[in-house]
């Protein structure tokens, strides 16, 4: 071996050297090390999962907003319809109330004018009679003598009863 | 509204005296001015005439006949009173 320029002893620490390295390295480097590298891998899991946990919340979150839209947009729709439904009938009933009001009141004057037109008649009646009564009045009154006017006196005395009761005015 | 009884028998009692003052007087309206003989007819037919004290009076507008007054009561026997009835009768018919 000597020969060979190997060392035995040499060898022999170089490799006790590097156990000893190996081992210590291996409990105060690589352990630790990998220690630390195994937690930040854990953190990094666990990271990871809470990362997808919080998307799966919002992934519900949008879906359950989305649904309440929905169904928020259905509930306005159905008391838009409602209403317009409403509306139409308020319409339909103002305009019924309207008609019977508009016919009412065509009616009522329709009775007035009906009245005034008899009270107009009867007026124009009353006065041709009254006018007809003063120009025969007039028209006897002139036309008759005074001897005629006793004669007719005469007359009308002879129609009554030979004596005649008098009545209360 | 009461009212005294004294002064309501007061009141009977002025009234029937006016009535009876109206009584005694008779009114006779004619167009015409009347002779006695047309008197005469007339107190023939009404014998109430005999009775009271008689006014004439002259309306022209009765164009003939009389109206009779006694009191309270009237008759109406001129040519005016019956075209009156007429035009009150063609009134009610048309």
């Amino acid at each position: 071996m000597e020969n060979l320029g190997i060392d035995g002893k040499l060898l022999l620490a170089q490799i006790i050297n590097f156990v000893l390295f190996y081992l210590i390295i291996k409990k105060f480097v690589a352990r630790p090390f990998l220690k630390t590298i195994e937690e930040e891998k854990q953190k990094d899991q666990e990271k990871e999962k809470l990362l997808a946990q919080i998307k799966k919340q919002e992934e519900e979150y949008l879906k359950k907003e989305e649904q309440l839209k929905e169904k928020a947009k259905r509930e306005m729709d159905l008391i838009i319809k409602q209403a317009v439904k409403e509306a139409q009938t308020l319409k339909k009933e103002i305009i019924e109330e309207a008609k019977k009001d508009a016919e009412t009141i065509r009616r009522e004057s329709r009775k007035e004018m009906e009245k005034e037109k008899e009270q107009l008649y009867r007026e124009v009646k009353q006065k041709v009679l009254d006018l007809a009564l003063i120009l025969v009045g007039q028209a006897l009154k002139d036309a008759l003598s005074e001897e005629e006017k006793k004669k007719i006196s005469q007359k009308i005395l002879n129609s009554l009863d030979k004596t005649v009761s008098l009545y209360e005015n | 509204m009461k009212i005294d009884p004294q002064i309501k028998r007061d009141l009977e009692i002025k009234l029937k005296e006016e009535l009876a003052e109206k009584k005694k007087k008779a009114t006779v309206i004619s167009a015409y001015h009347l002779s006695q003989s047309d008197i005469d007819d007339l107190k023939k037919i009404f014998p109430e005439l005999n009775k009271t004290k008689i006014d004439f009076e002259v309306d022209p507008n009765l164009i003939a006949g009389y109206v009779i007054k006694i009191g309270s009561k009237v008759v109406d026997l001129s040519i005016k009173g019956k075209l009156v009835n007429l035009k009150n009768n063609l009134y009610e018919i048309t």
